[in-house]
């Protein structure tokens, strides 16, 4: 059962098209990964199925249901996002037990250990915690909350590198324990690779590509090399990346499948076969322009 | 399966606790509020005197009303609060749309009436309790200075009805003013142009409200009106998105 559907989904404000003619489905239970670089439009497809948004154009079910001002469809979805805000008359400890009457799955145990183990002062407003701090307690309640569709909207931002492992960790372990569908947006791919089973690539407001991480992994192939040998492989096929790296040296990234044949060959012709890790994948599949950054060094 | 209407109403009465808890710090603010104005009327709101060489009379007015207008005001204020940003932003982490949203804050707008009917009354108490001690009663005359319990009661039943009018006015201002900014300045303007130009108008509408004599025909009034008011304000709601 599909837990999310997109069918031509367009949202743009003005005349920019923040999300443009999107469609994809997410299975039930499953973790979700949602990357993109900045402005990709990830925040603006969140919010959509979050239900803060209307699509300008397309249909999005969330729950076979559109989610825009939709109450059932608000008690089976949690949103976690910087912007959350709570009352200055709650201390942290008030808002883990004032939110838990909404959600019908709240592990307030889980909240309180978390929080504990996070060391934050419990006794303290949501408004005077800093960026880090206000990231963690969010993500305490994304994850306690065990809503059917959590969405964490760049949660570790802020958080420095032992606590982002750890939320990881608690994400992970908390998901297997209760399996829910989640989603959760990143620019920093290789950070949360480990713990996701799907990734969404967005690019543009446009859907790069929607596979298992797994898939992902064996998707593309870099060849390193003479320019010329090179050319002779690639000719005629579509190329992710390509980079001259030196006078006469090529590099380029393909599609695995389309080289795969001539694997053996490549190799006998003096040429490095490279893999390619999902970072740079992601990076390739959504440069603005081939060439990368070099191309403007060499210009000027 | 699921039970919309049931679970709209459960929700709403959630986020009704939840603001009601959130929101307590506005209550303590009206009491601040109370005990200013009653400092303001302990002086007297009208002061009258005359004398003829042999004799002078002096006649000091005292009233609560100054708490009560102050109160009136409170409530105005916080029906256009309740509808800004900052105090809808509550509902996001919450299970939430815009009506039981809109549901929670009548719910709250009520119980903030009930509750400054109440303490104003009370105030008007405090204050009757005050000149009685500080005064020589002698010199106290005691027109409307003992209220009966039945009056109290019906002061608080009318005050809270009032309060309520006034907080769905709020709110609906509020509610307009949310669709555009420039609504700020239309509606003041709208208002005071209406005063000028149609003053008798205004005045009948006045009367409708604040000379109605039998109770219970003044509750209907009150509450046809309120529902009208809180209704158009939810009605201009669902279609916002949410803007952070």
């Amino acid at each position: 059962m599909s837990v999310i559907q997109c069918q031509n989904v367009t949202r743009s404000y003005g005349k920019l098209k923040a999300i443009d003619n999107l469609s994809f489905a997410i299975e039930e239970n499953k973790l979700t990964g949602l990357i993109g670089r900045n402005g990709a439009g990830k925040t603006t497809l969140l919010k959509l199925l979050a239900g803060y948004l209307k699509p300008t154009s397309g249909e999005i079910e969330v729950f076979s249901q559109k989610p825009f001002n939709n109450l059932e469809g608000s008690s089976k979805t949690m949103f976690v996002n910087d912007t959350m805000t709570f009352p200055d008359s709650f201390t942290l400890i008030d808002i883990l037990s004032e939110v838990a009457p909404f959600y019908a799955n709240w592990n307030s145990n889980l909240a309180k250990g978390l929080l504990d183990y996070f060391s934050i002062n419990p006794k303290q407003p949501h408004s005077k915690l800093s960026k880090g701090s206000k990231s963690t307690f969010n993500s305490i309640l994304g994850i306690a909350s065990r809503c059917p569709l959590t969405i964490f909207d760049e949660p570790t931002s802020g958080m420095d590198s032992a606590v982002r492992k750890d939320f990881y960790k608690a994400l992970l372990k908390d998901y297997l324990e209760y399996p829910r569908s989640i989603i959760l947006s990143s620019h920093l791919i290789n950070e949360v690779e480990g713990i996701l089973e799907d990734i969404l690539l967005l690019n543009q407001g446009v859907k790069s590509l929607h596979l298992p991480v797994l898939e992902l992994k064996k998707f593309a192939i870099g060849l390193r090399g003479n320019a010329q040998v090179i050319q002779r492989f690639v000719e005629g096929k579509e190329l992710i990346y390509q980079e001259e790296f030196a006078k006469g040296y090529l590099y380029v990234v393909l599609r695995s499948e389309l080289i795969q044949p001539e694997l053996k060959l490549v190799r006998q012709s003096g040429l490095d076969v490279l893999s390619i890790s999902t970072d740079d994948l992601c990076i390739y599949l959504t440069a603005k322009s081939r060439g990368g950054i070099d191309y403007v060094f060499k210009r000027s | 399966m699921f039970l919309k209407e049931a679970d709209l109403l459960s929700f709403s009465f959630k986020q009704f606790v939840y603001k009601l808890k959130a929101h307590s710090n506005l209550l303590y603010g009206l009491m601040l509020i109370q005990i200013i104005a009653l400092f303001f009327s302990i002086g007297g709101v009208s002061h009258m005197s005359s004398s003829n060489g042999e004799l002078s009379v002096s006649v000091n007015t005292y009233s609560a009303s100054l708490v009560i207008g102050f109160s009136f005001i409170w409530i105005f204020f916080i029906g256009i609060l309740l509808t800004t940003k900052q105090y809808k932003k509550i509902e996001l982490p919450l299970v939430t749309s815009s009506l039981s949203g809109n549901l929670s804050d009548i719910g709250f707008l009520m119980i903030a009436s009930i509750f400054g009917s109440i303490t104003s009354t009370l105030v008007g108490v405090l204050q009757r309790i005050i000149l009685y001690i500080s005064f020589d009663q002698t010199q106290i005359i005691f027109d409307k200075f003992l209220i009966s319990f039945y009056d109290l009661v019906l002061g608080i039943v009318i005050g809270t009805l009032y309060m309520i009018l006034i907080s769905a006015l709020g709110y609906l201002i509020g509610s307009i003013t949310k669709l555009s900014m420039a609504f700020v300045l239309i509606i003041p303007a709208i208002i005071f142009g209406f005063l000028r130009v149609y003053t008798d108008f205004f005045q009948k509408v006045l009367l409708v409200y604040t000379k109605e004599a039998a109770l219970p025909l003044f509750a209907l009034k009150v509450l046809i009106t309120v529902i009208i008011l809180f209704g158009v304000s939810s009605l201009l709601s669902p279609n916002k998105e949410v803007s952070q």
